[in-house]
């Protein structure tokens, strides 16, 4: 679907990303912009930030249109992009550009002064800012793009890929899941989810599909509503959506054809429940990782027996996977093996999950049957998913051990009222009279993400704590 | 003290959005201009439960009526209203 003369090296053109903004339907900007003339003011204002080829621009954007413009339009510039949470704040966003060497940030309203800027630029309809702190300009190379790892190895950490690699996986997305030109595919993931801006909006680009593009909150009756009156064909859910659906109960319209659900487990009976929902149509289990680039894994549910309902299914075309460590029971860190894998990790990271250029530890044990279908059975790695995200508990050590009087942070998850996952943190105080509770709670707040936030945080002083070792 | 302000102060004691209360419009975009993403709608809508004493219903949960300070405004008087005729 692609153009025959792409831009060097890069695998998409300037008409590429027009003709997909020509076919997407924004349901979060209604009014619209005509997708050639806004790409090339997005496109021509971002080259005249004068940035150095390969240097990163952070794009803290809602979903929609907007977001996608300014994602290919710094790839077509020569820069790198990486999409963050709109939430971001301006203490994180600084963070991240001295971590990662980011040259400028664009979003829809920007305080420059928070920036040590005296004014923003105009980015197409959003606002761009030089971001000094990132350092020299050009730390990478113009075709790379960098992924926030920030839920499962650290808030600054993220991943270097290439593009035309990241391509390839939405190819192999594609055809596991059985994408085609004339389908309308939903988007209600964030877009700076690795999974929603390759295995969604970079599949519609190589595909030929049509986008549809929604916002938070989402609702459950809404989003029914969205599929009848968009006629859309293709939806990927997180399983906390899919329980929100299965409460609920009511079945998915008729021009639903596929389900995709992936980013945490999902029990057999949620599986055996969205069958139900959506009758013969088709169910897709996913498993992938943001450093594999980030699809590894499928079960199309709707082909399968009930028995294999646990299972992530078997590894996409051209992607191979092995069991290390495997213990009595079977069970091992599934290793993948890609050539849509990261090129490396940047920012201060928990752990480096490339063993060998296209070799991926994932830090995710799992169980092989003869048939070669994977069984999800737990974590090595130092993550847990708190209402849908994935929280580092890393991330919250490294961001309470900058507080002045903090010597160690224990975060622990816990389970709230509802029964969901949470982090409580214990604070061990080297200045036990400076730091309270409350106080760690104000340093972390522009720190943190909304669900990297303790639910409660207990202060202990250092000699107590480690009376108790 | 108006719903309007009191969205605005849920906003940033709670939500942590880092625009100062007389810099919000009534009309932006929560969603856009204010940064507020899926975990932050979740807040606001407890928060504004708990502020006005209403309840807001999984149908009103929409991006619609959370779409603007104006919006909610409008979503919180019609539940307000709702509420009293009940009594």
């Amino acid at each position: 679907m692609l153009t025959r003369t792409p831009a060097p090296a890069l695998g998409i053109s300037r008409d590429d990303i027009v003709a997909l903004l020509s076919r997407t339907t924004d349901l979060t900007h209604p009014e619209g912009a005509d997708p050639g003339p806004a790409f090339d003011e997005a496109l021509a204002d971002l080259r005249r930030l004068d940035l150095a080829p390969g240097t990163p621009v952070i794009i803290a954007l809602s979903n929609g249109t907007h977001l996608l413009r300014h994602y290919f339009a710094a790839l077509l510039s020569g820069c790198v992009p990486l999409a963050v949470s709109p939430a971001t704040s301006s203490a994180r966003i600084t963070a991240l550009a001295e971590h990662l060497k980011a040259g400028a940030l664009i979003a829809a309203r920007i305080d420059p002064a928070r920036y040590g800027a005296d004014r923003v630029r105009p980015a197409g309809t959003e606002q761009a800012v030089p971001l000094p702190m990132g350092g020299p300009q050009g730390a990478y190379r113009p075709g790379e793009v960098l992924m926030l790892t920030s839920g499962t190895s650290g808030m600054f950490s993220a991943c270097l890929h290439r593009l035309d690699s990241l391509l390839r996986n939405a190819r192999r997305h594609s055809t596991a899941v059985g994408v085609r030109a004339d389908d309308r595919l939903l988007i209600s993931l964030p877009l700076y989810y690795s999974y929603a801006i390759v295995a969604q909006a970079m599949t519609a680009l190589v595909t030929g599909a049509h986008l549809v593009l929604s916002g938070p909150p989402f609702n459950p009756a809404a989003y029914r509503a969205t599929i009848e009156r968009h006629r859309v064909t293709s939806s990927s859910i997180t399983p906390t959506i899919a329980r929100q659906l299965l409460e609920l109960g009511t079945p998915l319209p008729a021009p639903l054809r596929s389900l995709a659900v992936g980013g945490d487990r999902l029990t057999p009976e949620h599986v055996a429940g969205l069958l139900d929902l959506n009758p013969g149509g088709e169910l897709y289990v996913t498993y992938g990782l943001t450093e594999a680039g980030p699809r590894v894994a499928t079960l199309a549910a709707h082909r399968e027996p009930a028995h294999r309902h646990a299972s992530v299914g078997r590894p996409l075309d051209d992607v191979t996977v092995a069991l290390r460590d495997t213990g009595p029971d079977g069970v091992g860190e599934l290793v993948v093996t890609t050539d849509t894998a990261l090129l490396r990790k940047v920012g201060p990271s928990a752990r480096q999950p490339l063993l060998a250029p296209g070799r991926v530890a994932t830090g995710d044990l799992f169980r092989r049957d003869a048939d070669g279908y994977l069984y999800y059975r737990g974590r090595l790695s130092d993550f847990v998913v708190v209402r849908g995200e994935k929280v580092s508990l890393y991330s919250i050590r490294q961001a309470a051990q900058t507080i002045p009087g903090v010597a160690r942070a224990v975060p622990r998850v816990a389970r709230d009222d509802d029964g969901e996952n949470c982090v409580d943190l214990e604070i061990h105080a080297s200045e036990p009279v400076l730091v309270t509770d409350a106080m760690v709670h104000d340093a972390l707040r522009p720190l943190l993400m909304r669900s990297e936030r303790p639910r409660r945080i207990t202060v202990v002083p250092l000699a107590a704590a480690a009376q108790h070792k | 003290m108006a719903i309007a302000e009191t969205i605005k102060n849920i906003l940033v004691s709670h939500v942590y959005v880092e625009v100062p209360t007389d810099q919000m419009g009534e009309h932006d975009s929560l969603r856009d201009v204010l940064g507020v993403d899926s975990l932050g709608f979740v807040e606001l809508r407890v928060q504004a439960e708990e502020a006005f004493d209403i309840t807001i219903s999984d149908e009103d949960f929409t991006p619609e009526h959370f779409a603007t300070i104006a919006s909610l405004t409008a979503l919180v008087e019609r539940r307000q209203q709702v509420a009293a005729a009940a009594v």
